[in-house]
Formats: C-alpha cells, structure tokens, sequence
C-alpha cells in the first residue's frame, strides 16, 4: 500500500490530508480542555467567594456584639476555615466623636485579600 | 494481487485495533467530562444553598431583639414588632425533610418559602449566646457538602418583644 501511494503520487494529498485531520483534532480538543479548566476555576472563585462573604460578615456581627474599643483597636476574630484568615480593625472616623467608629473586616486567602468590608460601631 | 489482499487483511485489522483503542479512550473521556460537569453542577447547588438561607437569615435576625428569639431543636423562631406600622413579624424555620422552611406570619398573612433545599440529616441548628446568634447549616448534594455558620448581632435598642 505505502509503496503503490509512492508510486501513484498519492503521499501529498493525504500527508497534508493528517496534518489537517490531526489540527482540526488537536483543536477540538484545546477548546474542550480550556472550556473545562474555565469552568473549574469559575467554580474555585465562586466557592472562595462564598466562603468570604460569610467569614466577612459573620465577624461583622461578632464584632457588633463585643464591647466598646476606643479605635484605634484590633477586635476578637472568629476561627476562619482552612486557609483563610480574617482581621477586623477599629479607626476613628473623621469629624465625628469617639462613639463612633469605622470597621474593616479584611478576609485573606492564601496570603492574599479577597474581601474588605465596612461597616460602623457605636458606642451606645 | 495476492500480497495486497493480505496486506488489506493487516491494516483492517491494525485499523479496527486502533478504532477499538480510540473509541474506549473517548470514552473514559466523555465519562470522565460528564462526571466532573456533575459534580460541578451540585457544588453550585450548594453554594446557592448557602447563599439564599444566609440572605434570609441575616435579614430576620438583624430585626429581631434578643428576647424575641427562641430556639429549640430544629425549629428557629423570630420574632419582631415593626417600629412604623407597630405590626408583628414571626419567622420560623425548620428542616423539613431536605429543605429549610422559613414560614413568615405578619397580620394574619402567612408565607412558605424553602431557603435550602438540599440539608443533611440533622443539618440545621441554632443557639444563643447572649446577644449572639449562631446558625449553623450542612448542604449535601452528591459528591458536594458544605458546612457553615451565620452570626447576627440581636439588635436589642429600640424595640419591644410582642
């Protein structure tokens, strides 16, 4: 066979014929393996995020619920899941008495931030 | 004539053994999509889980002072006067089966909603400490489980028990 398609001419048309074949397969199959690897990483950034927004907010209200720090102050933190950290800080707010004051709840995830949120404590 | 049929007889069969290798390996490979697609599929199902009774919870409880909470084993009941209309609100949840139930009463109306459909067993409980209101949920949907838990602050200022 590989020596009647020599001698008839064949070996050009079906060499460039594979390398065809085997680029529109290999492109398939990029555009499957990347659509998955997407949709993993989607997942891993939503579940993260999930994850920090409960962290973020339940140490708001835990920090809602100690006494009056005068700011600034670093206030009681909840255990976090694994891998994550959460800080919550007291500063003074600006123009306003010592009765108020901001905090920021900073959650971290592998050493990086992934969400900040304020929010106010009166001192009532 | 003759070494070109056995030859043909060769590749039929190299081809078929190789059409046989391709098509198991596409296989396991479609197996393979299919399950890690499920699997994402049900790790989303329980973050919406998350997400929903969260919102909804964190929406009764910054309403409801200390005294107006009662806890007892499954069953989270709040309850809270509103300040403009004087009119009371009762939330309560409890598992029913998969889901978490939050059915609220205000002035004679009662409404039904499911906040988390996929609990496990036992997967709903509640307690206080103080001024502090700790709810913890478990959603399971195949290979996914989740587990968390919600703080509220009792707003105690302002508002009298019913």
């Amino acid at each position: 066979m590989w020596r009647l398609s020599i001698v008839s001419g064949e070996e050009g048309a079906s060499l460039v014929e594979a390398v065809i074949a085997t680029a529109l397969v290999g492109l398939a199959l990029v555009f499957t393996l990347s659509a998955v690897s997407v949709g993993a990483r989607t997942l891993a950034l939503v579940s993260g995020r999930a994850t920090a927004e409960s962290l973020a907010r339940s140490q708001m209200e835990y920090v809602k619920a100690q006494a009056y720090l005068p700011a600034p102050a670093s206030y009681p933190t909840l255990t976090p899941p694994a891998g994550y950290s959460v800080s919550a800080e007291a500063s003074a707010v600006a123009g306003a008495d010592a009765d108020i004051q901001l905090i920021t709840v900073i959650v971290t995830h592998g050493g990086e931030e992934v969400l900040r949120l304020e929010g106010y404590k009166v001192n009532r | 004539m003759r070494e070109e049929s056995g030859l043909t007889l060769v590749e039929l069969l190299v081809a078929l053994a190789i059409s046989a290798l391709l098509t198991s390996l596409a296989g396991t490979a479609l197996r393979l999509f299919l399950t890690t697609s499920q699997a994402g599929s049900d790790q989303l199902v329980v973050l919406s889980d998350q997400r929903t009774s969260s919102f909804w919870l964190a929406r009764d409880a910054q309403m409801t002072p200390p005294t107006g909470v009662d806890v007892s084993p499954g069953t989270l009941t709040l309850t809270w006067r509103e300040t403009i209309t004087d009119g009371v609100h009762q939330s309560v949840y409890s598992q029913s089966s998969e889901n978490l139930l939050r059915v609220h009463s205000y002035e004679g109306m009662t409404s039904t909603i499911p906040v988390a459909r996929h609990l496990a067993p036992a997967g709903f409980s509640a307690w206080l400490e103080g001024e502090l209101l700790t709810v913890v949920i478990t959603s399971t949907r195949g290979g996914a489980s989740r587990s968390w838990s919600e703080l509220t602050h009792l707003r105690s200022h302002g508002q009298a028990t019913p």
